[in-house]
C-alpha cells in the first residue's frame, strides 16, 4: 500500500476512542451514513480523518469505470458499465484503495456536481460530462472540514446525492446521472454556527471530541507530535504494524458484516430506545441497528447483541433528539446506559 | 441510471399518502402532487416505488442543480458546433412527458422554476373524449417543511398535498426496520417478497385506468364538493376540481363506476387541506388542524371520516380543536419560559418576502444566463458557446474550433439565499427585573433564533443598563452560543436608552450586508423610560434624536414596549415613530406570538 509522506498515522492518535470507533464503523459499513465530528479547534479532528486514508482497505470496483462502480451490484452500475454489460462485454474486477476525497469550502457547484467539459466542447464541438467531486467520492469518504460553514446550495447538492446515492446532473446542457455513494465525514466547531437540521440528520453518527484529558496523555500527544515532525518517516514506520493490524480488522469485519438481519430482540431494543428518547424518524432506528451490526463485526461477531446497541447508542442518538435543542447535554450517556440495562437485561 | 427501488407495497403505513399517489397514477387529470414530511419518512421511497406501477411510466429526476435552460430546453450545442445545424435540445419538462417528473426538496428550488413546472404539467383540459392528453406529465414534489415552505400560490397549483406521518408504535417501527434492513442486506429476497403484491397493484391500477372514463360523479356529490370548498373558505375553483377528479380516481381504484361519499371525503382530505386559508399566526403551529369555525359539517354521516388516519384534515366533526404538531417541530419555546399565555389578538402577517435573492456576487446557485450589461463578470461558458454555435458556419475561425465574438458572451445569473441580521436591543434596567417580563423577552429571542436555522438569519444581542450598553452577543447563528448568553442577562440599574441605540446601530453597521438586499433589523425591547443622559440633555429626547438618525438608514425597526399598567405612557410609541418602525406591546402577547410578529415586521 502506498503511503503518503506527510500524514500523521491513525494509530498514533492518542485517546479520542469514540471518534476513531465512529470512523472505523463507517469504513466497515458505509451504509451507516457517515460521521459528524464536533469539537473545538486542536482536538485532532482533521488529523484523524486525513490519517484514515492510510488504513483504508482496498475495495473491489469495475475495472475501467470512470466512477469506480462497486463490484458485484449490477443494478447500481453507472450507465457506462451497464452499456458495456449490455454490449456483451465481460466486466473485470479491480482492487483500488478507498480514498478520502476532500470537499473544500470554496468549491463551486460545477466542481461538486460536475459539469460540461468546456475544453472538450471547444476543441471538438462535442458535449462531454466532466465529473465533479461527487463522482470522485463514489465509494470513498467525502470529507468536509468545517461543514457548518459550507454554502447552502452546496449542502443541497450533497443532500440530493446522499438521498439516493445517485448524482443527477441537469446543467449547462449536460444531462447525466452517475452513482455517488459516499461516506460523509464532517468536522465542525459548534461555536461557529449550527448545522442545518436536514444535513445533521443525514449524518449517521456524531461524536463530540474535547481536548481536556489527563496530563499524562497530553504529554504523550505533544511528544508524539514532536517526534513525528522531526522525522515523519521513522515515526510512521513505528506504527506500520499497528496500522496494518487495524486494516486487517476492518477487512475481516467487512467480511462478516451483514450476513443476517439482527434478532428481534435487537430490533426491539433499538426501536424502544428511540421511542423512549422521543427520537423522530425511522432513520434513527435504522442507523442504530446498522451501527450496532458494524460494531459487532469489528469485534469479530456476526451476531449483534444488546451490548452492541448500547455501545453505539451514544453516537447515533444525540443529534437526533431535536425535542430538546437547548439543553446543556442533549443526552446523558450514563442515564441512557442505566435505562437500557434496566429495560433490556441481557 | 436507476437505482433499485424499494417496492411501493412494502412501505408500511401512510395509507392516505399511498392512496393519493395511486389516484394520481390512475387519473391523467391529476397533474401535481406534493408530499411533505420530515427527514427519513419514506417520502422519496414512496415516489421511487411508483416507477413501473404503470407500464412505461418512469421517474424523471429534477435535481436541485438544474439550470433554467436545462429545464426548458436549449440549443443543441453539439449539433450546432459539429454540423452547423440549429437543433432544439428538449429540456427536462419535455423529456418528462408521459412520465413522472420528480423534484425532491422542491421547496429549495427557485420559485420561478417551481412555477414553470406546475405550469407545464397542467396543459389544461384535453380534447373531448381524449382525457389521456390532459396532462403532460405528473409532477411530484417532496419537501421537508422545516427547510421552508412553498408559497401558498404555488401550493395551490398542486392538486394534492400529502403529509407523511410517523408512528411511535414500536411494533410498526420494528416492521419498518426489518423490511428496510432486508432490502439493504438481501435485496432480491425483499423484492421477491412483495412481487405478487406489486403485480396485484399494477393490475388494479391498470383496471382502474380503464374504468375511469366510465366513472360518474352524481350531481349531489358535486354540490357537496362545492359546499365543502365554500365552507372551508377555499378560493378559486382548483380545489373543487381536484376533489372531483381525485374522487373519480379513488372510485375507479375500488372498481366502482360510481363515486360514493367516502370517495369525496377521502379526496377532500387529500386535495383541500392545503388550500384552506389559515391565519398565518395559527398556521405555523397548526397547519392542518381542524380549528376554523367556518367549517361546519356538510353531512352528518361524515363524522367518522378519517378517524385513524393521522395528520389529516378532518372534513367535518364538531370543533374539538386538535393540535397537530408537524414532525420535526420543537416545543413552543415560549412555553418553557411563560406557560399558559394565550392569544391576545390575531396577527396577520404576509409571507416573508425575502429569502431568495439574485446574488450579485459570484456565489450561489447558477440558475440561468443573461446578456451582460457591460463586461461580463461571471462568464457562463455553456450559454456563450450556445450563443456562438449557430454562426460558426459563417464566421472566420482560423485555427480555432469555435469563434466567439463579444456579442456571444453570456453571464451567469446566480441565486443565493439571504438571511437577515436581527439585533435585539434589550433594556436590562431595574424595571425589566420583573421576572416574567424578561422571561418573555428571552423566549422571544430564542424562538427567533431557532428559526434562524431555516431562515439563515443571524441574531445579535445588545443590552443596556446602569451606565453602559454592551454587545452581549455578536450576530450569530449558533443556538448554543446565544443560549448561554441569554440565560445570564443581568438586570438592574438605570436606563441609558440613547447609549443602547448607538451601540446597536454601530453593531448593525459593522455587519456588512452580504448582498445589496440583505436585510437588517433592529428590535428594541424597552419601556422607553430613559433616565441616563448622554450629553446632559433630556435622556428621552436624546434617544429620540438617535432613533431618527437610525430611521434614515435601511434598517427595519420594531419597538416592543414592556411598559405595563395604567396610566400608560406613550414613550414606546414615540420611540417607534422616531425610528419609523412598528410598535408592539409585550403584555399583549406570548413570546411565540411576539417572535412571529417581529419576524413579520422585520420582513415587510
Amino acid at each position: 500500500m502506498e503511503r503518503c509522506r506527510s500524514t500523521y498515522p491513525f494509530a498514533a492518535i492518542v485517546g479520542q476512542e469514540e471518534m476513531k470507533e465512529a470512523l472505523l464503523l463507517n469504513v466497515v459499513y458505509p451504509m451507516i451514513g457517515g460521521v459528524l465530528i464536533r469539537g473545538e479547534k486542536g482536538t485532532a479532528k482533521s488529523t484523524a480523518v486525513r490519517s484514515l486514508a492510510e488504513i483504508l482497505p482496498r475495495r473491489m470496483v469495475v475495472s475501467g469505470c470512470p466512477f469506480r462502480c462497486a463490484w458485484g451490484d449490477p443494478d447500481r452500475y453507472c450507465s457506462y458499465c451497464q452499456e458495456r454489460m449490455a454490449s456483451g462485454e465481460q466486466l473485470v474486477v479491480e482492487h483500488v484503495p478507498m480514498r478520502v476525497v476532500e470537499l473544500p469550502l470554496n468549491a463551486t457547484e460545477d466542481r461538486v456536481a460536475g459539469t460540461l467539459d468546456i475544453e472538450h466542447a471547444i476543441k471538438t464541438g462535442k458535449k462531454r460530462f466532466e465529473p465533479g467531486l461527487l463522482a470522485a467520492a463514489n465509494g470513498n469518504i467525502l470529507y468536509v472540514d468545517e461543514v457548518n460553514l459550507l454554502d447552502d446550495h452546496i449542502v443541497d447538492l450533497l443532500l440530493d446525492a446522499a438521498a439516493m446515492g445517485i448524482n443527477y446532473v441537469e446543467r449547462e446542457g449536460v444531462s447525466f446521472a452517475h452513482p455517488s455513494r459516499f461516506i460523509m465525514v464532517g468536522t465542525m466547531n459548534p461555536e461557529e454556527g449550527e448545522l442545518r437540521p436536514q444535513l445533521l440528520d443525514r449524518f449517521g453518527l456524531t461524536v463530540d471530541v474535547s481536548g481536556d484529558m489527563d496530563i499524562g496523555k497530553r504529554k504523550e500527544i505533544v511528544e508524539r507530535r514532536i517526534s513525528f515532525e522531526r522525522d515523519p518517516d521513522r515515526f510512521r514506520e513505528a506504527f506500520f504494524s499497528e496500522e496494518d493490524r487495524i486494516r486487517d480488522d476492518i477487512i475481516s469485519a467487512q467480511n462478516i458484516m451483514g450476513r443476517s438481519i439482527p434478532s428481534d430482540d435487537v430490533l426491539e431494543m433499538a426501536v424502544q430506545t428511540c421511542v423512549h428518547l422521543g427520537v423522530d424518524g425511522h432513520r434513527a432506528d435504522l442507523t442504530l441497528v446498522k451501527a450496532a451490526m458494524a460494531s459487532a463485526a469489528m469485534r469479530g461477531r456476526d451476531k449483534v447483541g444488546k451490548e452492541d446497541v448500547q455501545r453505539v447508542a451514544g453516537m447515533v442518538l444525540p443529534h437526533r433528539m431535536r425535542r430538546t435543542p437547548f439543553e446543556e447535554s442533549d443526552l446523558n450517556q450514563k442515564e441512557l446506559n442505566a435505562w437500557m440495562c434496566a429495560r433490556f437485561p441481557s | 441510471m436507476m437505482a433499485p427501488t424499494f417496492p411501493f407495497s412494502g412501505v408500511v403505513g401512510n395509507e392516505r399518502v399511498k392512496k393519493g399517489l395511486l389516484a394520481a397514477l390512475v387519473s391523467p387529470d391529476v397533474t401535481g402532487v406534493l408530499i411533505r414530511g420530515g427527514p427519513g419518512t419514506a417520502k422519496t421511497t414512496l415516489v421511487r416505488g411508483m416507477a413501473g406501477l404503470v407500464p412505461g411510466v418512469d421517474i424523471v429526476n429534477l435535481p436541485l442543480n438544474v439550470t433554467e435552460e436545462q429545464m426548458t430546453g436549449s440549443l443543441d450545442l453539439e449539433g450546432a458546433l459539429t454540423q452547423g445545424e440549429v437543433r432544439y435540445l428538449p429540456g427536462l419538462l419535455r423529456r418528462a412527458q408521459g412520465h413522472i417528473l420528480y423534484a425532491d426538496e422542491i421547496n429549495l428550488l427557485p420559485e420561478k422554476m417551481v412555477h414553470l413546472m406546475t405550469q407545464s404539467c397542467d396543459v389544461g383540459d384535453g380534447p373531448e373524449g381524449n382525457p389521456r392528453e390532459a396532462r403532460s406529465f405528473l409532477l411530484i414534489g417532496t419537501m421537508d417543511p422545516d427547510e421552508g415552505e412553498l408559497s401558498s400560490h404555488l401550493m395551490d397549483r398542486f392538486d394534492m398535498v400529502l403529509d407523511v406521518t410517523e408512528t411511535n408504535d414500536a411494533e410498526i417501527r420494528k416492521e419498518i426496520l426489518r423490511r428496510v434492513l432486508e432490502f439493504s442486506l438481501e435485496r432480491s429476497v425483499s423484492i421477491d417478497r412483495f412481487s405478487s403484491e406489486e403485480d396485484r397493484l399494477r393490475q388494479r391500477i391498470s383496471e382502474a385506468r380503464d374504468l375511469l372514463k366510465y366513472v360518474t360523479l352524481a350531481p349531489g356529490h358535486i354540490e357537496t364538493i362545492a359546499q365543502l370548498a365554500r365552507d372551508l373558505g377555499i378560493e378559486g375553483s382548483r380545489g373543487g376540481i381536484a376533489v372531483a377528479r381525485t374522487a373519480k380516481a379513488l372510485a375507479a381504484l375500488e372498481g366502482r363506476e360510481e363515486v360514493i361519499l367516502d370517495d369525496v371525503k377521502m379526496a377532500a382530505t387529500l386535495c383541500l387541506a392545503h388550500r384552506r386559508r389559515i391565519d398565518r399566526d395559527q398556521g405555523e403551529e397548526e397547519p392542518v388542524a381542524e380549528d376554523s369555525p367556518a367549517s361546519r359539517p356538510v353531512d352528518r354521516e361524515q363524522t367518522q371520516t378519517t378517524a385513524g388516519e393521522s395528520g389529516g384534515m378532518e372534513v367535518t366533526g364538531p370543533s374539538a380543536p386538535d393540535r397537530v404538531i408537524p414532525i420535526g417541530t420543537g416545543p413552543d419555546l415560549a412555553d418553557i419560559f411563560v406557560p399558559g399565555r394565550t392569544t391576545a389578538r390575531p396577527i396577520h402577517s404576509q409571507e416573508g418576502k425575502r429569502g431568495r435573492v439574485i446574488s450579485d456576487r459570484r456565489r450561489g446557485r447558477y440558475i440561468a444566463s443573461r446578456m451582460p450589461t457591460g463586461r461580463p463578470q461571471d462568464l457562463a461558458l455553456d450559454a456563450t458557446l450556445r450563443a456562438a454555435a449557430p454562426f460558426q458556419g459563417s464566421r472566420e475561425r482560423g485555427e480555432l474550433a469555435v469563434s466567439i465574438l463579444p456579442s456571444d458572451l453570456r453571464e451567469k445569473v446566480r441565486m443565493s439565499k439571504s438571511g437577515s441580521t436581527i439585533i435585539f436591543l434589550v433594556d436590562a434596567s431595574g424595571s425589566m427585573g420583573v421576572k416574567e417580563r424578561m422571561a418573555t423577552v428571552k423566549g422571544t429571542v430564542l424562538t427567533i433564533l431557532t428559526d434562524a436555522y431555516r431562515k439563515r438569519d443571524s441574531v445579535g444581542l445588545v443590552i443596556f443598563h446602569r451606565n453602559t450598553a454592551d454587545v452581549l452577543l455578536q450576530p450569530t447563528r449558533s443556538v448554543h452560543a446565544a443560549y448561554k448568553k441569554l440565560r445570564e442577562i443581568p438586570t438592574g440599574g438605570r436606563t441609558p436608552l440613547a447609549l443602547g441605540l448607538i451601540k446597536a446601530n454601530d453593531l448593525l453597521c459593522s455587519c456588512r450586508p452580504l448582498g445589496k438586499r440583505q436585510e437588517r433589523s433592529l428590535v428594541v425591547i424597552s419601556d422607553g423610560r430613559a433616565n441616563v443622559p448622554l450629553a446632559g440633555g433630556d435622556p428621552f429626547n436624546e434617544a429620540l434624536d438617535i432613533a431618527r438618525e437610525i430611521s434614515r438608514t435601511t434598517v427595519r425597526t420594531v419597538v416592543v414596549d414592556t411598559g405595563t399598567g395604567m396610566p400608560r405612557i406613550d414613550r414606546g410609541e414615540r420611540l417607534a415613530r422616531a425610528l419609523g418602525g412598528s410598535y408592539l406591546r409585550l403584555e399583549e402577547m406570548s413570546s411565540a406570538q411576539l417572535a412571529r410578529t417581529i419576524r413579520a415586521s422585520a420582513e415587510t
